[in-house]
């Protein structure tokens, strides 16, 4: 029994590491790509989408968008993770 | 709770100092890229109402609008920070234009430090507190208002005092439950729609959350019923349901993205991080939590009520998640450090390169804003020049006047000024859309949709000429709208459309480093 428990938790952390460590992946390479958009000197890559502007994140700034939308994705699988293992 | 790495004070005091060295920082970055301290025109308005009060004890009653946008703030607009403001410059003896940004920087690091405490108060953790405050002084949306409209920081301070409050009453001291009512009263004079958020996410919370007993619900249901009964009645508060509810039916309208594309407003480090925090912080007191999720979750449903087809400028609410979402990743990066125990010196460095990129989008996003905004609101010396011009001529007729200072703003303007130039038109030309007439804009919406509408056919004349020069029903056209000059900025779409042209029905009359001016008659 005792076992068991053991190794469910064990599996569990080895998922939240992997996903945690996707995560963190995720938001280093973001950070990399919004060093490298500043660098371009364009502002409105990374500027306020001001309310008449119909251009979206994804089309002027689609690296750190797309890693944000993986991120809360795996978020989402560590939730539902953390859920399914306490049970 | 989550773990402290660090139990010393010099260690939170030098990580506080961090986040409000930060927070200065940028803070200064816009009156730097501006080179001038009053970054809009709503810094402006309030600066001319300060030095008025200040000085004659009396609110202004002068209000001259450019698009809305008050020069001098009157007797109606924000009053509680306009006395704030006059008691500093009686005090304080620096200029009006000087201090208004000094004043909205301070609430600004006041914003950061209570994130500080409410960290704290919350997680029982200097660190994760530091952290919090760290993040939240690099936040786009908290530094938005500090650039655009000041009145916001002070509203986003009040409300975090009153979250701050909520987290010391709810966690250790119920007596404190009594000075939300003087705060929540400050913050319903101070700023109002701030004061609607916070009633719409403090009030649900209380009742259906925080309470445990049934008829404790019950009664505090009928409390707030009875307040908006006698508010509706005798006006204690600045807006009544009535108000409220006529203002999210009128025409005002804003941009409306889609919730996925909030990040690039949010900014995308803290989102992510903040999904994290949402999916760890199981540590945190369910309370407490649904607190927090409330100040994500209303905030964005407010902001697409348009779903519903009721709508009152989106964006003003949107931004109001950035005091959840900070909490949260906050939590989320003290809970990646925690279950991942990477080597401290790592660490440090992917802290540091988080840090960094976020400050670096809250920078950028505040040169986009300058560019974008303030630029537009201080014409170019070309521009008056070629004005000042134009008054010297004997003919005085009505004038069009186009400047193009940004390069992705609404596509054109729909009017221009008769007679002598005071103010000047300040959209431009540059946007992709100029060479649809049915642009994407929702402020031109109602008129676009009737082409017998006199200012459909006023726009549509401008579009003509801006867009086509040598149409042959131009001229004839013109003659209805005692249109005579034409001032162009070289750096617009019209210019480029109008070089294209191998030759325009019109004189070219005036021209210097910047703008081009064509007689039309």
């Amino acid at each position: 029994m005792k076992n068991t428990l053991s190794m469910r938790l064990n599996n569990s952390n080895k998922i939240i590491n992997i996903l945690l460590y996707s995560i963190l992946g995720c938001c280093l390479i973001s950070a990399i790509a919004i060093f490298i958009l500043a660098l371009t000197h364009d502002t409105t890559l990374l500027g306020d989408p001001y309310y008449e502007d119909k251009i979206l994140a994804p089309q002027r700034a689609l690296v750190p968008w797309l890693m944000t939308i993986i991120s809360v994705g795996l978020a989402l699988l560590l939730l539902i993770v953390k859920r399914l293992y306490k049970k | 709770m989550i773990t402290q790495p660090h139990k010393k004070p010099v260690v939170t005091t030098i990580l506080l100092g961090i986040a409000c060295l930060i927070a200065c920082v940028i803070g200064i970055i816009p009156i730097y890229f501006n080179k001038f301290p009053l970054t809009t025109p709503d810094a402006g308005g309030l600066a001319c109402a300060a030095d008025t009060l200040a000085k004659t004890h009396q609110f202004t009653g002068y209000r001259t609008t450019t698009m809305n946008f008050a020069i001098c703030w009157t007797k109606q607009t924000y009053p509680a920070v306009q006395y704030f403001n006059a008691i500093l410059l009686r005090f304080i003896a620096l200029p009006s234009w000087q201090l208004v940004p000094i004043a909205t920087l301070l609430m600004y690091l006041g914003c950061v430090i209570s994130m500080f405490f409410i960290g704290k108060i919350l997680t029982k953790s200097n660190w994760y507190g530091c952290i919090t405050a760290i993040l939240a002084s690099a936040s786009p949306a908290l530094l938005r208002p500090l650039i655009l409209t000041p009145q916001n920081v002070y509203g986003y301070f009040l409300m975090l005092i009153l979250l701050l409050i909520f987290s010391i009453a709810s966690t250790k001291n119920a007596r404190w439950w009594l000075l939300t009512i003087p705060i929540a009263g400050l913050l319903a004079f101070t700023h109002t729609l701030s004061f609607g958020i916070a009633v719409f996410v403090f009030v649900p919370w209380f009742i259906l959350f925080f309470l445990d007993a049934w008829l404790w619900r019950i009664v505090l249901i009928l409390l707030p019923a009875m307040a908006v009964y006698f508010n509706e009645q005798y006006h204690f508060l600045p807006v009544t349901i009535k108000e409220a509810w006529s203002l999210f039916n009128s025409s005002y309208s804003g941009y409306d993205h889609p919730l996925w594309d909030h990040p690039a407003i949010w900014g995308y480090i803290i989102t992510a991080l903040a999904a994290v925090g949402i999916a760890l912080s199981t540590k945190l007191h369910y309370k407490i939590k649904s607190l927090l999720i409330m100040l994500i979750v209303v905030p964005v449903l407010l902001g697409h009520l348009s779903f519903i087809g009721i709508q009152l400028l989106p964006e003003r609410f949107v931004p109001f998640t950035w005091i959840g979402l900070v909490i949260f990743a906050g939590i989320g990066l003290a809970n990646i450090q925690e279950q991942l125990r990477l080597p401290k010196t790592l660490w440090v460095t992917i802290l540091i390169v988080l840090a960094s990129a976020q400050i670096t989008h809250a920078v950028v996003f505040i040169k986009d804003d300058v560019d974008g905004w303030s630029a537009r609101f201080r014409p170019h010396p070309e521009f008056i020049e070629a004005v000042q011009w134009l008054n010297t001529q004997p003919d005085k007729g009505a004038l069009l006047g186009i400047m193009a200072v940004s390069n992705r703003e609404i596509s054109f303007a729909p009017l221009w000024y008769d007679g002598m130039i005071e103010n000047y038109p300040w959209y431009n030309l540059d946007h992709k859309n100029i060479k649809n007439f049915q642009a994407n804009s929702s402020l031109y919406k109602p008129i676009l949709a009737d082409p017998t509408n006199s200012e459909y056919q006023r726009i549509k004349t401008l579009f003509t000429l801006i867009n086509t020069p040598n149409d042959p029903s131009l001229p004839t056209a013109l003659t209805g709208y005692n249109l005579t000059y034409f001032i162009l900025p070289k750096t617009s779409q019209a210019y480029k459309i109008w070089q294209k042209e191998r030759s325009v029905p019109f004189d070219l009359i005036y021209e210097n480093e910047k703008y081009i001016i064509y007689a039309l008659k």
